[in-house]
């Protein structure tokens, strides 16, 4: 008990964040019409590729001679980066789609 | 001047909230995208240039491969996303969900050889986030190949009975084995760790197949990365 007790004090910044994020989420996905869902998601995906961050970050800490590390590092940061330009330009397109529906053919 | 990288944070986390907010409505949903790509572009720099350590601000190390890194995934990232069928977006944008489960998973790796001897003494919380960033980002990268495996019709359905029960097995079993690992791991016993990163795996596996394609939990993904920035 005691030390669920300290893991929450310890954290309790980063608890308060996590929770009230939760309610950010669903208040910013929760009155969208259905057609954008799609797109949402797709948007939504892109974001998450903040992991790359991460992996910017722990590259950043590798030593210049540890190539197990390099590698790994290396390899993170291209998927990473593949997630999030991938996602924003796939997210682009679709939403290229919803624009002035009535004009057949117009692109902007 | 010192705090260049919070402040760029912010803009960043600025950027994808109130982008996710505009793409909700079909007037501002193109733009909020971009504002959402600010954002990224926004966190990125700040990560790259502006890091603040103890001795000050400074450019991350292995800058040059970092950047060439960068320059691969969005030149593939970006033609990939161009080529693609306007059919073939789902899958398209499953893969590369499974990518950022990769590169989540792949962190953790890191983070956890970087630790080293400092393991034993490693607080919770922390230990917490590695070890949640390992398993959500294997299960995030092997479930959305499956998705895209299924999607694109290489894949078919599998089930079979007791299916729901095991998975729930297996959720249990890879808390049971994360929790073992963190004594284990103390004591320089890697085998716990490995096993999670096998189960979760398989996890990832039971858990798309007898599905259609499922979206990973994204905003666990999103909360990720801060967390390991912590």
């Amino acid at each position: 008990m005691d030390t669920i007790f300290n893991f929450i004090g310890e954290n309790i910044s980063m608890i308060y964040l996590v929770i009230l994020m939760v309610f950010v989420g669903i208040e910013l996905i929760g009155h969208v019409p259905s057609v954008l869902h799609t797109p949402l998601m797709s948007g939504a995906n892109a974001i998450h590729g903040v992991v790359l961050i991460g992996a910017i970050y722990v590259m950043g800490h590798a030593a210049e001679d540890d190539m197990f590390s390099l590698v790994v590092g290396f390899i993170g940061v291209i998927v990473g980066t593949l997630n999030v330009i991938g996602g924003f330009v796939v997210t682009d397109r679709m939403l290229e789609m919803f624009k002035k529906k009535p004009e057949k053919g117009a692109k902007s | 001047m010192k705090h260049v990288q919070e402040v760029l944070f912010l803009l960043g986390s600025l950027g994808f909230v109130v982008g996710l907010k505009m793409m909700g409505k079909p007037d501002s949903a193109r733009k909020g995208n971009l504002v959402a790509a600010a954002g990224m572009l926004f966190a990125v720099l700040g990560i790259m240039f502006f890091k603040h350590g103890e001795e000050g601000i400074h450019v991350v190390n292995n800058v040059g491969l970092i950047a060439a890194a960068i320059g691969v995934g969005t030149l593939v990232g970006w033609l990939m996303a161009k080529r693609v069928q306007m059919t073939a977006m789902p899958e398209m944008v499953s893969l590369f969900n499974g990518m950022g489960g990769l590169c989540a998973a792949l962190i953790s790796l890191l983070e956890w050889k970087f630790k080293g001897d400092a393991i034993a003494t490693m607080p919770a919380g922390e230990y917490l986030a590695i070890i949640a960033g390992l398993i959500i980002g294997t299960v995030s990268f092997v479930g959305s190949i499956v998705a895209w495996g299924k999607l694109s019709g290489k894949l078919g359905d599998f089930r079979f009975p007791g299916q729901q029960f095991i998975n729930i097995i297996m959720l249990l079993a890879i808390a049971g084995t994360a929790w073992m690992n963190f004594s284990a791991a103390a004591n320089g016993n890697m085998l716990y760790f490995y096993l999670v990163i096998i189960l979760a795996a398989v996890y990832g596996l039971l858990f798309v197949f007898p599905i259609g394609g499922a979206d990973m939990p994204v905003v666990i993904s999103l909360l990720n990365s801060p967390i390991c920035l912590w």
